[in-house]
């Protein structure tokens, strides 16, 4: 589970990326997070993950405080960015095993993991060669798969979609599916409607730092109008900030 | 319409030439500015004296003319040794090309257009070597006007023959084998093998101040002609420019000089004809992923797969980016290993009985002379902490995360234990350069081995100070904004800051151990710990200051 609480923050050149963001990401749902570009998606997840510090507010994964307990709240949290381009003069195999030493994965454990993440993902034969080779998608798969050598409860996806050939697309949702299932919680943002209607069970839509809605696209539906489409709901909640 | 080839020049040249290198700020042509008109003096002073003492020792046998020669043939080599690697790098691994690839062009045109941009830059190259003989053959001779005017266009033409001999050869090369796979390893080799010859010449100009005018003519005499020899046999056409250039006055030297242009021009029309044909096959296809794919099977993956401690791995990462990216190899690295070079070459090279020798006898006395060995070892760790100091591993190190910074916020690993593990990386890059000196010098002055070991035990201290004051000085004011590694390292303050620090720091080292006139005891006791009281203040600093100052860095 994740939850924000009051949660502010403003950059120096004035513009308000939070505010007074309240949010839970529940477990065992696929919860989406919508807006448009600019609204405060990045920053809300660069302070879920600690990348960013708040100005004010408490944010927690799994109940554990990521400003008072911030590396075993970061170790509950598998985070993919929505840029692969990262440790390109690494191998693939040197990446796997430099995430698995920092997340504290044992011997076992990784090699049995990494057999089967690369096995599903078709990575097994780029092993060896370094990420710089290895086309967008590949980088794509490469990471998560590094992010999910540790089993985190809590993944947060930054855009995952992009870039990923309909296979590893279907594999991903697929994966994202099994996750909730076994009551862990997952959040990822993403501006493309569509993958939000068909995969998400709730969501929350930002813009300019706040949050214009949060609940089931049905409730949504509901909210505004009967039958309307993801999309104008989307457009019609945006628009009437402008 | 306009020439395609030239239109496509002067993209290039405004896109920065492919050559890796490219000024758009007013402050970096301001600051390239001072710093030619500082260095070329300085530079220019021994070169010329050089070219005097060369120019002397030909006249004594009446062959002052070789001197031209020697120059258009060093000058034509230097074109074609720089030349493979710019050709290889602009032709074949530049980012530009796969913007030209799909456009109606021409092989011939993207090959005539870079090998314009190349030439240019070669003429630098050659004006710096080339010019300096010409004018001094020139005023020594009281030629006229149209020997230089020859001079002049004899050296527009020089850079042709190798740079197309360079091209060809690259061309050939690439159609048959695929080098992508090695770019960043070829720009390591390249750079390293370029900063070693600059490094010889050095030396060697160093070495031709012992030996007398005389000397050298008897050797000349004596062997063969084989230097005069070269000029012909390695690139035939320099004997055309070298012959126009001695018969300016007589129609001998315009004949001379058109059939010199006519063979260059001649040359590249078949470099042209021949990029037609090979280009394309060569350069399709680099942009693909190039990798060997084989499959990992289970019993080699349970070899690759390791555990190691999260500080471990990540200072495993530090030094494999710094070994694997070629500015940071050449930068902050390779620097480490050069210093033993220059001072074991030097003295390998050394005149038995030159000053160098007397040097060396006088340290060797001192390593041994109880009273003087403390002053010594307080020199040799002033030394390494120079060494390390300004090697710029660690005033770089957060500098060099860049954008992706942000990937080590949310890593669950301390900011503390990253700064531990960037530390290590500068100890581990600066010891290693301490040891290829300490051991061969050790073995060279016949350092009694507790000495040795001192010297090494202690190395540590000195180089954990500087490493941390470049580390603080790093997290205080990081470059982060880049678009090419190059800015991180080389356009960095941070690193000369931190060569001011371990200047002053290695020069209180030294004044301690020489005004108390400590004895190898006394040092012993006093220096580490000096040394380790600032290691403790600074380390104090890093896990207070440094951890929040890493905290609050947004990437």
């Amino acid at each position: 589970m994740i939850t924000m609480e009051h949660v502010n923050k403003t950059y120096s050149g004035g513009v308000r990326a939070a505010a007074d963001l309240c949010l839970t990401v529940p477990s065992g749902e696929i919860f989406g997070f919508l807006g448009p570009n600019g609204a405060g998606k990045t920053t809300a997840i660069k302070m879920i993950t600690g990348i960013l510090q708040p100005d004010s507010g408490v944010i927690k994964a799994n109940g554990i405080d990521i400003a008072k307990n911030p590396l075993e709240a970061k170790k509950q949290i598998g985070f993919v960015p929505d840029n692969p381009n990262m440790f390109l003069r690494l191998q693939g195999i040197e990446y796997l095993n430099f995430m698995a030493d920092i997340y504290d994965v044992p011997l076992d454990e990784r090699k049995e993991r990494i057999s089967e993440l690369c096995s599903r993902f078709e990575m097994e034969d780029v092993l060896r060669d370094s990420l710089q080779s290895y086309s967008h998608g590949m980088r794509q798969k490469i990471i998560l798969i590094g992010v999910l050598l540790h089993q985190p409860s809590v993944w947060v996806l930054d855009e995952p979609m992009t870039g990923l050939d309909p296979r590893s697309s279907f594999l991903l949702k697929t994966m994202m599916r099994e996750h909730v299932e076994n009551g862990r919680t997952l959040f990822f943002s993403t501006h493309v409607l569509d993958v939000a209607e068909k995969i998400c069970d709730r969501l929350a839509i930002i813009n300019k730092g706040r949050i214009l809605f949060t609940g089931t696209i049905d409730e949504m539906r509901e909210h505004l109008r009967k039958d309307a489409s993801l999309e104008s709901m989307f457009l019609e909640l945006t628009d009437n900030e402008e | 319409m306009k020439n395609k080839t030239l239109v496509l020049t002067r993209a290039m040249l405004k896109n920065g030439g492919g050559l890796g290198f490219s000024l758009k700020s007013k402050w970096s042509w301001a600051l390239l500015v001072l710093l030619v008109v500082w260095s070329i003096p300085v530079v220019l002073y021994g070169y010329v004296q050089m070219i005097a003492f060369a120019y002397q020792s030909l006249a004594m046998i009446g062959q002052e003319g070789v001197l031209l020669s020697w120059g258009l043939v060093i000058s034509s080599f230097m074109v074609f040794f720089f030349g493979i690697f710019h050709v290889l790098s602009s032709f074949y691994f530049a980012n530009d090309i796969e913007h030209y690839l799909p456009m109606p062009i021409r092989p011939r045109q993207i090959v005539g257009a870079k090998f314009f941009v190349i030439v240019l830059y070669e003429y630098l190259l050659i004006a710096f070597v080339f010019l300096p003989i010409l004018i001094f053959f020139g005023i020594q001779q009281g030629c006229g006007v149209l020997y230089y005017v020859y001079g002049l266009i004899g050296l527009i033409f020089v850079p042709i023959l190798p740079l197309a001999l360079a091209t060809l050869l690259v061309m050939l090369i690439m159609r048959v084998t695929n080098l992508t796979r090695y770019r960043e390893l070829l720009k390591i080799i390249g750079g390293t093998v370029a900063i070693l010859l600059g490094i010889s010449i050095s030396l060697l100009m160093q070495r031709f101040a012992d030996v007398t005018p005389e000397q050298i003519s008897e050797l000349l005499l004596s062997g063969n002609h084989s230097l005069a020899i070269l000029q012909t046999r390695v690139f035939p056409t320099v004997k055309w420019a070298v012959q126009a250039l001695l018969n300016y006055e007589i129609a001998a030297g315009l004949t001379n000089l058109l059939v010199f242009a006519g063979l260059s021009g001649l040359l590249f029309a078949a470099l042209l004809f021949l990029a037609e044909l090979v280009y394309f096959k060569g350069v399709i296809g680099i942009s693909e992923s190039s990798s060997r794919r084989y499959a990992v099977r289970k019993g080699s993956l349970d070899r690759l797969v390791k555990k190691r401690s999260a500080i471990i791995s990540y200072l495993l990462l530090e030094i494999r980016l710094l070994i694997r990216t070629p500015v940071y190899f050449l930068n902050c690295v390779l620097s480490n290993f050069l210093w033993p070079l220059i001072l074991i070459f030097s003295f390998v090279v050394a005149p038995s009985d030159g000053d160098v020798s007397g040097l060396l006898g006088y340290a060797k006395g001192a390593i041994n002379d109880p009273g003087l060995a403390g002053i010594a070892l307080g020199i040799i760790l002033a030394v390494f902490a120079f060494m390390s100091g300004s090697n710029g591993v660690a005033a770089t190190a957060i500098s060099r995360e860049g954008q992706d910074l942000y990937i080590k916020h949310y890593l669950p690993i301390s900011y503390r234990d990253q700064i531990v593990a960037k530390l290590l990386s500068s100890v581990v890059v600066g010891y290693s350069g301490v040891v290829s000196l300490t051991v061969p010098l050790a073995v060279l002055f016949g350092v009694p081995l507790y000495f040795t070991v001192i010297t090494l035990a202690l190395a540590f201290l000195p180089l954990a100070l500087t490493s941390m004051s470049g580390l603080l000085l790093d997290l205080l004011n990081p470059k982060l904004e880049w678009d090419s590694e190059q800015k991180a390292v080389k356009q960095n303050l941070n690193v000369v800051f931190n060569i001011l620090f371990s200047t002053v720091l290695a020069g209180i080292m030294v004044a301690v151990t020489v005004k108390l006139r400590l004895n190898l005891a006394w040092t012993l006791v006093v220096l580490p710990l000096l040394l380790l009281a600032a290691c403790i203040g600074l380390y104090r600093l890093l896990v207070t200051y440094g951890v929040s100052s890493f905290r609050a860095l947004e990437g």
